[in-house]
């Protein structure tokens, strides 16, 4: 069964044209504003950002080709010098490339999973995040390996960022699950 | 579908492209006692000089030695730094092996127990070294070594900019000398 995602939301209550364009305003803006919170940590290349957060509610609730779309424009626009990338980076950083190629598709496959059913419940959507952010960290990490020696890869590239992709799918799977059941016309509450 | 696989193949050819590794090297003003730049020569303006790893800024700390840290700005403020795209990021193999290794006060270029900070950097940027000029405000016993092989951080931007490195200013150089790299570069 196909869940109702925001921009099919969008499209039954607004003329079609109006409904792409905020829906693409809205899903650009959750992009850019979630890759502005960034934490630097010590002894990695790599910083905790929200972008992972953006990306997986952004799947979640636009499905998988709104999703994909927004962060190739998104990635796009970034590498040819907006400064929207996480930290107000103007520039891609060779080292965590990884991460940005895995959140694209980690964008269409949770997308895809979220149109399946996935949003309809927090448990469902959680381990749809889970999917999400193996993509991305495996993405991330593979090409890591390039740069960073094989015996602190883990401590650099995996590790760190565990518990704060726990707290952030957390976030997005229970905003997303409750959005949903709105879309569908149930109760939120 | 036809136009988002599209969107996709362009947005991942733009990530790789990109993700290539570049060489970055950051540029310093280091400010003296007085409150003014510090200048290693006559005209300088950089005092001194680091470069980018996958773990961090390497550079010879005068006190520390040879480290890895996050952030230079405990050290100075980067005026400017030289990228240059698609050459090969420092060999963690060998710039592992050198840390810890203690500051070069002589500016011995053949010792690697022993490192400067231009030194450290030209050697894992592959810029071969000059002979030194060491004008009359170093020791007698540094100046005379004059014509040595050396290099001070201002040699190293120069032949950065030779080599066709794209500069990131991170901000204005404070010093009136910053007007002449237009002419530096030619």
């Amino acid at each position: 069964m196909t869940s109702i995602t925001l921009p099919l939301y969008l499209e039954r209550r607004l003329p079609r044209l109006q409904a792409q364009a905020l829906s693409f305003a809205a899903g650009f803006a959750l992009l850019v504003l979630s890759a502005r919170v960034a934490i630097p940590l010590p002894g990695t290349p790599v910083a905790i950002t929200g972008q992972t957060f953006g990306v997986q509610l952004l799947a979640l609730l636009w499905g998988s080709r709104p999703a994909a779309a927004l962060f190739a424009t998104y990635a796009i626009l970034g590498t040819i010098g907006l400064p929207i990338f996480a930290q107000g980076r103007t520039r891609l950083n060779p080292v965590t490339a990884g991460y940005l190629a895995g959140m694209l598709l980690a964008a269409w496959t949770v997308g895809k999973l979220a149109e399946r059913g996935a949003n309809r419940s927090f448990p469902r959507a959680f381990g749809a995040c889970l999917v999400g952010s193996a993509i991305v960290l495996g993405g991330g990490f593979a090409w890591l390996s390039r740069f960073v020696p094989a015996e602190s890869l883990l401590e650099k590239g995996l590790f760190p960022f565990l518990p704060g992709d726990f707290l952030k799918n957390t976030a997005a799977a229970w905003i997303a699950s409750r959005a949903a059941r709105r879309f569908e016309g149930g109760s939120s509450r | 579908m036809k136009a988002l696989r599209r969107l996709t193949l362009i947005a991942l050819a733009l990530i790789g492209t990109q993700a290539r590794p570049a060489v970055e090297i950051a540029f310093v003003e280091v400010l003296g006692p007085d409150g003014r730049p510090l200048r290693l020569e006559g005209n300088d303006l950089f005092g001194h000089v680091a470069i980018r790893t996958p773990e961090g800024w390497l550079h010879a700390h005068p006190a520390r030695g040879v480290e890895i840290v996050e952030d230079l700005s405990p050290f100075g403020r980067v005026v400017v730094k030289a990228v240059l795209d698609h050459e090969a990021v420092p060999d963690p193999a060998v710039y592992r092996a050198w840390l810890g290794r203690p500051y070069d006060f002589d500016f011995v270029w053949e010792s690697e127990t022993r490192f400067y900070c231009s030194e450290l950097v030209a050697k894992l940027a592959r810029v071969p070294p000059l002979p030194m000029s060491l004008d009359d405000h170093w020791p007698v016993a540094l100046r005379a070594r004059r014509g040595e092989p050396g290099l001070s951080p201002d040699e190293i931007f120069r032949a950065l900019r030779r080599r066709g490195a794209r500069l990131d200013w991170e901000g204005p150089c404070r010093s009136i000398w910053a007007l002449t790299l237009p002419t530096r570069a030619s």
